[in-house]
């Protein structure tokens, strides 16, 4: 009787979810009066990965939820990256891309790093479970302000990039910058499983978006502050030379802060670099 | 083994079992007051829990030494610094009366290649208690547990697979009359090393009523007419919060099956349902899932036949609904398909498609009997088996709807029909014979038809057309020494091409044993990988040890459990393996 009971419980405990499946969006909370904190998803794909474009398109679909509070990172790295057979002769990998792969623990893909934040020591979230981790962050306020300036000059592609920030409250331990180049739309060929993603099995055209290109600063970037007390600032400056092979037109510089203890992105900021 | 061996620490830490919970066991990293208080409390009693209990478990390491290998890809960047893999297990089930206790310890540090870096760490996965008696069975802690065939609750542990999805939680085991059993669970599955905090992934609870009627009516016990019934229920309950869909938080599966014997024969049916349970596997659709799965077989004195059928439709069911990896499933869905034990019929194996397949299987099995023309002396086994695996037929909801698009019922589909889209096929046929008392051998023929796109996530590769063929020689030199000689060859166009494999053993019952092996890889379609997979390997048992060492290469490849596959890659080094248990 007692099972049957519980049988029965387990079976009315069901939720039937009528149409529409759709939520309506609620955007993000950029109207609040305190400065929030920002979110880089970091998608680590390949051009040979088949699940991939459904996970480009989960991130996409958040950002335009959240334009204000989320970055986006494509890092190409790992076996799903590697140059193949023909169409698949791009390599895209970078030497940071394959150094945080390997720190992160990314290999199997699609998958990805949010805010680069642990969980007993996981970094990898799935890309089903982005939109769950990201809306878990979005009220969390921020701790450092900064924002990024750039001068590019388009005959000689000379870049000049100044990040100049503020630690709102007083903090612990060592922060430390990393700058990244990001291209956009780039089109390559790319490897498909999902048809509501796009063509099966091969996207010829497809649109690479948000690609890391490169750090301007290193594999784990520089450090800015050591135990900073509020209101301190910081400011650094890069020149580089834009690489021929990026179209600046659709290049972003995208820096963020992160706590040396732990990797946790603090703050992140993107500029588009025309 | 007798407790008296066990050194004192050993017994303290199995009381510890007894009276804390798996956390509190995490954090005893001393005596704490509690136990002291408890081995005083008691007493007397101590003494029969030391001497009249038993104790027994299971110990295995496999590291693996790799080396880099430009010939077959592996750079010192592909092994990224990680020379040595080590994926190392004791188990251990301390015993008294109607009392029982246990805990695994893993160490994965770090884990063999092939194996999801999610499983660096080391630690106790696995710590559960037990009481039973006639009457009931309650364990605390971890547990696995099935309920009919596994379609909507099974959880289980594969080491070669580096799969667990035990649960933690309670069970309680019922007998409350001849012939009726009911089974209830709840509580949270293993991930990985990550531990369950609230709303990180689901919470599954179950129930599970088998019925024996030949037990329960006396009157039928000696009938040729056997029946069982059972049904089970399961529900996983995950928060929404996910800022584009509405997701259900509790999802609701049932299962019903019925096995009827009648004299020679038996008739196994078990089928399954489940509420809309739109996740990243299904990729978010609202489409309700089913599953049936039936078997019929036939079997006397030298020969047998199975027949089998599967429908699958929409049933994958994880405690996790955005994961997709090869963990947290709450149900199995079996496979039907023969499991092959060589290397190249072995290649190419079958992974359960969750999302949908119509499958079959046919296994023969006759005995030629001795004396006869075909027979011969010892008489001859010969089986064959087909199976084969569709596509389901899937129909758009609306002319506006993609089959599948996110956020809608997904698509229809005719319950009866499927599609032209064949994922596997395999028709294999096996001659067992003893030629004299020294030498038998067994001759295999396989025909395999493989969606490599589908079942390994080759987008856009051709499906793999093979052949493959094999000899299995044993030649007795005395009665402790043998020579087994197994040569094998798989003939396609597709893929990476034909292959040979070569392999000679030498066994020293029960002791020894040393082989030499290759598989060469001469029909790759590239020149410069037409490689050879060599392997050297020895091995010694000693009582319940065996230690086995295998110094080459591992050609990269698939390896399925159940069903249940993950890729290996290409490997090259030594390996080790120790197992042993008392």
């Amino acid at each position: 009787m007692i099972f049957v009971l519980a049988g029965s419980c387990l079976l009315l405990a069901c939720d039937k979810i009528e149409p529409p499946y759709m939520k309506t969006p609620q955007g993000g909370n950029g109207d609040t009066e305190v400065l929030l904190k920002k979110i880089l998803l970091e998608d680590y794909t390949g051009h040979t990965c088949v699940n991939c474009p459904a996970a480009a398109k989960t991130a996409s679909d958040l950002q335009q939820l959240y334009p204000d509070q989320l970055v986006i990172m494509a890092v190409h790295s790992g076996h799903f990256a590697k140059p193949q057979g023909d169409p698949f002769l791009a390599d895209y990998r970078t030497e940071v891309g394959e150094a945080w792969e390997g720190f992160f623990g990314t290999a199997i893909k699609p998958n990805g790093v949010i805010n680069r934040r642990s969980n007993n020591g996981n970094y990898v979230v799935s890309p089903g479970n982005w939109p769950a981790e990201v809306t878990a962050l979005l009220n969390d306020p921020a701790e450092i302000q900064f924002e990024i300036t750039l001068e590019y000059n388009t005959a000689n592609r000379k870049l000049d990039i100044a990040v100049k920030g503020e630690f709102l409250t007083a903090l612990t331990g060592e922060y430390k910058l990393i700058v990244c180049i990001l291209e956009d739309s780039i089109v390559s060929p790319q490897k498909n499983s999902d048809a509501s993603a796009g063509v099966t099995p091969i996207i010829h055209d497809y649109v690479h978006r948000h690609m890391l290109r490169q750090t301007v600063n290193g594999i784990w970037g520089e450090s800015i502050a050591v135990q900073p007390i509020a209101n301190s600032m910081f400011e650094t400056q890069y020149s580089l030379t834009l690489n021929s092979q990026y179209k600046a037109q659709h290049c972003s510089i995208m820096a963020f802060v992160y706590d040396a203890a732990n990797w946790e992105i603090m703050q992140v900021e993107e500029v588009v670099m025309e | 083994m007798r407790m008296e061996k066990l050194c004192s620490s050993m017994s303290f830490y199995v009381l510890g079992l007894l009276y804390t919970t798996n956390e509190k066991i995490r954090q005893m990293k001393r005596p704490s007051l509690l136990l002291i208080a408890l081995l005083i409390v008691l007493g007397g009693k101590a003494q029969d829990f030391l001497n009249q209990a038993t104790v027994n478990g299971s110990f295995q390491i496999d590291a693996q030494l790799y080396r880099s290998d430009a010939a077959i890809g592996i750079t010192d960047s592909s092994i990224a610094g990680r020379k040595i893999g080590v994926n190392g297990y004791g188990n251990i089930i301390y015993s008294l009366g109607n009392f029982k206790a246990g805990m695994r310890y893993e160490a994965m540090l770090t884990p063999m290649l092939g194996f999801d870096p999610m499983q660096e760490g080391s630690g106790f996965p696995y710590l559960w208690a037990s009481y039973s008696t006639d009457f009931i069975d309650v364990t605390v802690g971890n547990f696995y547990e099935q309920f009919g065939n596994g379609l909507i609750f099974r959880s289980y542990e594969e080491w070669t697979l580096g799969y667990d999805n035990s649960m933690n939680g309670m069970r309680v085991l019922l007998n409350p009359s001849k012939g009726v059993r009911l089974k209830a669970v709840y509580g949270s599955q293993r991930f990985y090393w990550q531990k369950y905090e609230r709303n990180n992934r689901g919470l599954v609870r179950g129930v599970d009523a088998e019925f024996s009627f030949n037990e329960i009516l006396g009157s039928l016990e000696d009938s040729p007419l056997r029946i069982i019934v059972g049904a089970s229920a399961v529900s996983r309950y995950q928060r929404d919060a996910d800022p584009i869909y509405k997701l259900p938080e509790n999802v609701g599966s049932m299962a019903g099956r019925i096995n009827i014997g009648l004299g020679n024969f038996t008739l196994m049916t078990e089928y399954a349902h489940k509420i809309n349970d739109p996740s990243a596997l299904n990729n978010f659709i609202y489409k309700e899932g089913h599953a049936l799965l039936t078997s019929l077989s036939y079997a006397q004195s030298g020969f047998g036949v199975v027949l089998q059928l599967k429908r699958v439709d929409n049933m994958g069911f994880k405690s996790d609904r955005a994961y997709v990896g090869n963990a947290l499933d709450i149900n199995f869905i079996p496979p039907i398909n023969r499991t092959h034990a060589y290397s190249l019929t072995g290649k190419y194996p079958y992974a359960t498609q969750p999302n949908g397949e119509m499958g079959m299987q046919l296994q023969i099995h006759y005995k030629i009997p001795k004396g006869s023309l075909l027979g011969g002396k010892y008489g001859t086994g010969i089986a064959l088996n087909l199976s084969q695996v569709n596509d389901i037929a899937r129909n758009p909801i609306h002319d506006t709807i993609l089959i599948g698009q996110p956020g809608t019922m997904g698509y229809t589909s005719d319950f009866f029909k499927m599609s032209g889209d064949i994922f596997f096929r395999d028709l294999n046929i096996e001659i067992d014979k003893r030629f004299n008392s020294k030498l038998k051998g067994i001759f295999q023929y396989m025909n395999l038809l493989y969606d490599i796109a589908t079942i390994e996530g080759h987008a856009g590769d051709p499906v793999v057309n093979a052949h493959i063929g094999l000899v299995d020689l044993t030649y007795r030199l005395s009665s402790r020494k043998a020579v087994r000689v197994e040569a094998q060859g798989l003939f396609t166009r597709e893929d990476k091409g034909d292959w040979a494999a070569m392999m000679v053993e030498y066994t020293i019952a029960p002791k020894w044993f040393v082989a030499l092996s290759d598989q060469y890889n001469y029909g790759h379609p590239e020149k410069d990988q037409r490689n050879h997979y060599y392997t050297a390997s020895a091995g010694f048992t000693r009582n319940a040890t065996r230690l086995a060492l295998t110094y080459g290469r591992q050609a990269e490849g698939v390896v399925c459990v159940g069903g249940v596959c993950r890729q290996v890659p290409a490997s090259s080094g030594l390996t080790i393996t120790l197992t042993t248990n008392f």
